[in-house]
């Protein structure tokens, strides 16, 4: 009950934040490496000082961590994070908001019906 | 040093400290990457990179520092202590329940005390102007009389004497009875008869119909004012003015009704319910009345008094058969009706101040043990360059935190505690009906608890932040940390004697009070009970005898009684009484 509450009052997401728990659910990620993600989803990709302020939110949210394993002889000044257990619900969460929100606007005439 | 490396370390200048300590690592390594990918495709993109960085710089570093990303951070380095408290304090829930438990019980006796003190001591009556009201008594030290009270005819030359005084009311009070009506029991009441200028002297208005006038005191039966308990308890009528009130066997019109917040009685413990006028001026009447004076707004405490004095020796004079050895005085009204609770309220002041004493040593004794604790911690942050005045920030942060916590529980057992102190409290406390705590004071004490932890907790701060890898390393080696066990120690020395004092003062607040509650009242009052009725409504004094008569033939049969003995005043101003044994 709690936990719904609180993935609740994290909602709407900014479309960084969704982003960066759109890349790390896939699996760990430096910061550009979220960066680089959205390019090849074809997003615009986030300024970088935005998308930190938005880690360090992200941070002290909980829904996401930063990680001390990076891989071989990586630059030690960059920091991994991954996605937490909340971070997963708060992203599910919004996908299905945004999902609800694009059948709306399929329905309203705003956007082309799929084709069956 | 790179170019693009010094670049993008003079952008990271526009962001917070706090935010570069933590982000600015990976800011700077996307940066460089983003201009490693830009070399690749000329140096017109990585210039665009560069301004693109200065922008992106600019915007977010700037919105940084002035709304920073992570909440608590916005409320500055008090609000980054306070979450890394709250979040130690998370940690400690035993620690954290018995400080906030000591000090609510603490703060919350305070809160009672202050709320009591301010109350009664403090707060300016309920009338207007209340510092011009005095009352005015009769001073015979050939008779042992020192509150005697004036005739009416004095009270009307002591109104129109002049000088400081503007104006002079008498009143007294007596008990009447409301007889039953189809609607109701009958029951019994708290007049008082006044003259009729009695509310313009106090400054008060009735909240419905109207004052007093002149001519109202030579009207019998007299109309009469209800207080707005008694309005509420006869149905509160909108249409109560002009309409008739039988009181005992006379029936008086209504002409108004006192505000709630009105109240004003002969004694503390007496509420009054309905306000009569009367006019004695042409001299009828023989009693004695209270006097309540209206001093002019310019004159002085002292001019009072002083021109008090002279009318009392100007009597005299005039007449040394009447007023042989009399002497008039004025005091305060306020001071009048607190004068027997001041001197317990002024001791339990003091116990309150030596209280809150006790409870920031104990408080500062806690906090420097929960130091100790965490020495190495201190020692390490300061090894790897936490600044002393951060670590006393921190320190003082956890201890305004515990005290504000501890005010607000504080208040919140105030309101209890006061409710409790009227619930049980004499019946004669002055003022009894206003003690409660409100806003103003529970803001007092969420800050007195604020600034009691801030103090308390200066101790452990400039203790912690002496603490240094080296200082820690000699102590464990040498000494075993014996410079906070010094401080430990005298602050319980410190603890022993506050507690002593504390409880000789508590000793002495209970003395006072058992000498208030236990005064000799010349007679064994034990097993003494006393039963009030009203023969008000009989208007043949051979009627009311009858009813005594039965009543004490009824308490006769009461088994485990031994002397039934009843009193009253006879219609006609007769003091009789009746023994049975």
């Amino acid at each position: 009950m709690d936990r719904d509450r609180r993935t609740e009052t994290l909602l709407p997401l900014r479309p960084v934040e969704f982003q960066i728990l759109l890349s790390l659910a896939g699996g760990e990620r430096h910061g550009y490496g979220i960066i680089q993600d959205a390019r090849e989803r074809g997003e615009a990709a986030p300024d970088i000082g935005t998308l930190y302020r938005a880690l360090a939110r992200m941070l002290d949210q909980g829904v996401i961590e930063s990680t001390d394993s990076r891989p071989g002889s990586d630059d030690e000044r960059r920091n991994y994070y991954r996605i937490t257990d909340a971070g997963l619900r708060v992203a599910k969460a919004e996908a299905r908001r945004l999902d609800a929100l694009t059948r709306a606007a399929r329905l309203g005439g705003l956007l082309k019906k799929e084709a069956k | 040093m790179s170019s693009a490396d010094g670049w993008f370390r003079l952008l990271l200048r526009f962001y917070p400290p706090d935010f570069r300590d933590e982000m600015g690592g990976g800011l700077l390594d996307a940066y460089h990457r983003q201009a490693e990918e830009a070399k690749k495709r000329g140096s017109m993109r990585v210039a665009a990179v560069w301004l693109a960085a200065l922008k992106d710089s600019l915007w977010n570093g700037l919105g940084e520092r002035i709304k920073p990303a992570v909440e608590w951070r916005r409320r500055g380095d008090w609000g980054r202590d306070m979450e890394l408290v709250t979040r130690r304090l998370r940690q400690k829930p035993l620690f954290f329940t018995a400080v906030l438990g000591t000090l609510t019980v603490g703060l919350g006796t305070f809160a009672v005390v202050y709320t009591a003190v301010d109350k009664i001591l403090l707060e300016p009556l309920p009338y207007r102007d209340p510092g011009g009201l005095y009352k005015v008594w009769v001073d015979v030290p050939r008779l042992n009389l020192h509150e005697g009270q004036l005739v009416a005819p004095d009270v009307y030359q002591l109104a129109k004497s002049g000088g400081p005084i503007q104006d002079a009311a008498f009143l007294n009070c007596g008990n009447a009875a409301i007889p039953a009506n189809d609607n109701r029991d009958a029951f019994h009441i708290n007049a008082m008869s006044a003259s009729s200028n009695i509310l313009d002297v106090l400054g008060a208005r009735p909240a419905m119909g109207r004052a007093f006038r002149h001519d109202d005191g030579d009207i019998n039966p007299a109309p009469i004012i209800l207080s707005d308990a008694m309005w509420k308890r006869l149905g509160a009528s909108p249409n109560v003015v002009g309409s008739p009130l039988r009181i005992g066997p006379d029936t008086h019109t209504v002409i108004g009704v006192m505000p709630p917040d009105f109240a004003f009685s002969c004694s503390i413990s007496q509420r009054t319910d309905v306000y009569a006028a009367l006019n004695l001026e042409h001299g009828q009447g023989n009693g004695s009345w209270l006097t309540v004076l209206r001093a002019r707004p310019d004159a002085s405490p002292e001019q009072v008094r002083q021109a008090v004095q002279a009318f009392g020796q100007n009597l005299a004079e005039r007449e040394p058969d009447k007023h042989r050895g009399f002497a008039l005085y004025a005091v305060g009204l306020l001071e009048d009706l607190v004068k027997s609770v001041r001197p317990a309220l002024l001791a339990l002041s003091f116990a309150a101040f030596f209280l809150l004493l006790v409870l920031t040593v104990n408080l500062a004794s806690l906090l420097l043990a929960r130091a100790a604790e965490r020495e190495k911690e201190f020692a390490v942050s300061r090894a790897l360059g936490a600044s002393g005045p951060a670590i006393v920030h921190a320190t003082l942060a956890e201890g305004t935190l515990l005290g504000f916590l501890g005010g607000v529980a504080g208040a919140l057992a105030g309101i209890w505690g006061t409710r409790l102190l009227v619930a049980l409290g004499p019946l004669d406390l002055p003022r009894r009906e206003t003690i409660a705590l409100d806003w103003k004071i529970a803001l007092i004490v969420v800050v007195v608890g604020a600034l009691l932890g801030l103090s308390a907790a200066a101790v452990p701060a400039v203790w912690s932040a002496r603490i240094s890898l080296s200082s820690l390393l000699s102590a464990s080696a040498t000494r075993g940390g014996a410079r906070a066990g010094r401080m430990r120690r005298s602050l319980i020395a410190a603890q022993i004697a506050l507690s002593l004092v504390l409880l000789s003062t508590g000793g002495l607040v209970v003395r006072s009070f058992e000498r208030l509650v236990f005064t000799d009242p010349g007679f064994r009052s034990a097993g003494v009970l006393s039963l009030r009725l009203s023969t008000i409504v009989f208007t043949k004094e051979q009627d009311a005898a009858s009813f005594l008569d039965r009543t004490t033939a009824a308490l006769q049969a009461v088994p485990r009684r031994t002397i039934v003995s009843s009193g009253w005043w006879s219609a006609k101003g007769r003091a009789c009484w009746r023994s049975v044994c």
